[in-house]
């Protein structure tokens, strides 16, 4: 007997997700098709769909007849015409936070790696040096981590940080003070943040108020021994700033998972830099949160299948609720 | 006025110790002579020593007539002869503990360091990659930490692993059950805490009953998603056993500061294995931990000074006149 609903997932998604629909649906992998296309060019045959990167314009979704929900597999929805499928009285939702822990850990990590060495003293075993004042470190505890903006990851990152021994300091101008923890400073500007703490993280999304926000000025007040981690967006920081600030020896390095560029090219001047470690914005990228997804995205289908509307669903008031039934 | 003891420093300790005890100490760098036996052949001239690696032999302390104290900077005495010692009634007193907490430090950062791969991330990233699916993580939270051993550095780490949201087991036979915290559980065989672990870390010192005591079986026990770390001595694991465990796929990574022979050497087929991090020998070098063991080996030769043996005196039995001398 053939099941009641017909799901396209995407090429790669962890597979807890799917299997936790198989009572009503059977789902199709994109990979099944001989190009995406393809399979969009079917996608009349679906009830629902779990997406990752698929465009799904409003050409295609002009075609998705039986399409009741997109389950975006991951935060952001550039690749969705989320005014087409409204209009088609299809639901948009997406799992937003479910890769919180993840990136506060690589923020953790690349905070270590910078402090102990790692990357630069690894490659340095690996040529046969054994050079061990070269690459003496520096302690965490007792060091003031300050966090620029104050949204669910860096709650994550503060509660890591402070059971490590970090002391917190934040800026966020659109946090209220009632939210923020006992055993939390705060500051009131950014350039304060870094004069305050021996590394910063950004915590921010980009907009045009946090575009460069990390400058030549931020950068001085952080100071020959400070560091700046970024596991946010490519862009907060002013890179070319911040080049002439390692050239300098004004800040004592970087830790950056997100670029201006990316990817950020394959001469770009921060690779001249030990006091850099650079990971391809990989914050997000654990089989945790990607277990995660697969699940949320898995269970927004289902929210869907019965007659509800997902809590992450982004387009609800443009919806033809009657559709839903 | 001269000063009324002479005292000789190592080529390389941090200045707040001998800073500390320079109301009744003139001190000298073994730097200061042409050379390391120069310095040894002047030895008869000291009154107290803070000592690094250099080697005191039977000739060497037979000709230390003045001297009251060896304060070793560090934990480890095996480069003094005990019985020459005796002879000339010196106390040998070390700075146990003095790098816990670093140790601990370079232990989170290693298992974030291979659970987050940013050394081979970096690398790729510098030659111009961003193929982000292969750097695919695992985060820490809620995995569980096995502890080789429970003294100093298993201590502080445990501490950090348990801030950082990993649960904590330990095969500690020697330790008490009254002198492990409370959320630390105890397992009853080594195997077992490889069996019940994700990670292990190794904190015992190297003795006939721990050589090699991590092999094969172990290494199977901790499982294909296992990673193990060391930061103790590099004999306590059977080395062969590791690569081998890798290559099959047995256990999933390493990180690994100390090794079977140091410097490891560029042609040692640990160094073409993207699956370990390798640092030549850090857990202990950063800075505060270079201050800590030079400040606790200054206050050991003031307390000898005073007419006091020093909380860590490690030959007490033989310098029962020692203070009278």
């Amino acid at each position: 007997m053939s099941k009641e609903w017909d799901i396209l997932l995407p090429k790669q998604i962890d597979r807890s997700g799917p299997e936790s629909l198989t009572d009503f649906a059977q789902c199709t992998r994109i990979t099944e098709y001989e190009r995406t296309d393809d399979a969009l060019a079917d996608i009349d045959q679906y009830d629902a769909i779990i997406v990752r990167t698929a465009d799904l314009s409003a050409e295609v979704l002009a075609r998705a007849e039986r399409l009741k929900v997109i389950a975006k597999h991951g935060t952001g929805l550039d690749n969705i015409d989320i005014e087409a499928a409204s209009r088609h009285g299809i639901v948009v939702c997406n799992t937003p936070g479910v890769n919180a822990r993840s990136v506060a850990e690589q923020t953790i990590a690349l905070l270590f790696g910078l402090r102990r060495n790692l990357h630069t003293a690894d490659r340095h075993v690996r040529n046969g040096g054994w050079d061990r004042a070269a690459f003496v470190g520096r302690e965490l505890q007792g060091d003031t981590l300050g966090l620029m903006g104050f949204g669910a990851i860096a709650r994550e990152t503060a509660a890591i940080a402070q059971g490590v021994g970090l002391e917190i300091t934040i800026y966020d101008p659109h946090h209220a003070d009632s939210k923020v923890p006992a055993g939390i400073e705060r500051v009131d500007s950014l350039t304060e943040l870094c004069a305050q703490s021996d590394a910063v993280s950004l915590h921010a999304p980009l907009t045009p108020e946090t575009r460069h926000a990390i400058g030549a000025e931020q950068l001085n007040a952080l100071g020959s021994d400070g560091v700046i981690i970024n596991t946010a967006r490519g862009g907060i920081i002013d890179e070319s700033a911040l080049v002439d600030a390692l050239d300098e020896g004004l800040v004592g390095g970087a830790g950056l998972d997100n670029f201006e560029q990316e990817p950020p090219g394959a001469d770009n001047p921060l690779y001249d830099y030990d006091r850099v470690l650079l990971t391809p914005h990989l914050g997000g990228v654990t089989e945790n949160a990607l277990e995660r997804m697969s699940r949320r995205a898995a269970d927004n289908v289902r929210t869907v299948y019965h007659g509800a509307l997902p809590e992450s669903t982004v387009n609800r008031e443009d919806l033809d609720q009657e559709v839903l039934q | 006025m001269s000063k009324e003891w002479n005292v000789l420093l190592p080529p390389v300790v941090h200045p707040s110790g001998p800073a500390a005890i320079a109301d009744f100490a003139n001190c000298t760098g073994i730097d200061e002579y042409d050379s390391t036996a120069d310095a040894l052949d002047d030895i008869g001239r000291y009154d107290a020593m803070i000592l690094r690696v250099t080697e005191l032999d039977a000739t060497v302390l037979d000709g230390a007539t003045r001297m009251k104290v060896l304060a070793k900077h560090g934990t480890g005495t095996d480069n003094i002869d005990y019985a020459a010692a005796a002879r000339q009634n010196i106390i040998i007193c070390n700075t146990p503990g003095a790098n816990a907490q670093s140790v601990g430090e370079h232990v989170i950062g290693l298992l974030l360091g291979v659970r987050r791969h940013i050394h081979t991330a970096d690398k790729h990233v510098r030659a111009g990659g961003w193929d982000r699916a292969t750097y695919t993580g695992r985060e820490l939270t809620g995995d569980t930490l096995g502890l080789y051993g429970f003294g100093f550095t298993a201590r502080a780490t445990a501490t950090l692993a348990r801030g950082i949201g990993l649960s904590v087991l330990t095969y500690a036979p020697r330790s008490t059950d009254d002198s492990l915290p409370d959320d630390v559980q105890r397992v009853d065989d080594l195997t077992a805490l490889f069996e019940k672990s994700d990670a292990v870390s190794a904190h015992v010192p190297l003795t006939d009953e721990t050589h090699y005591s991590i092999s094969t079986e172990q290494l199977d026990a901790l499982g294909e998603t296992g990673v193990l770390i060391n930061t103790s001595r590099g004999d306590v694991v059977d080395e062969q056993a590791i690569i081998s465990a890798l290559e099959n796929g047995t256990i999933a990574g390493a990180g690994l500061d100390t090794f079977s022979q140091e410097p490891l050497g560029a042609d040692h087929p640990l160094c073409t294995r993207d699956d370990v991090l390798l640092t030549p020998h850090l857990g202990g070098a950063t800075e505060q931990a270079m201050a800590r063991m030079s400040q606790r080996a200054a206050a050991n030769i003031r307390t000898v000074y005073e007419g006091q043996l020093p909380d860590t005196t490690l030959n007490s039995s033989d310098c029962t006149i020692g203070l009278q001398k």
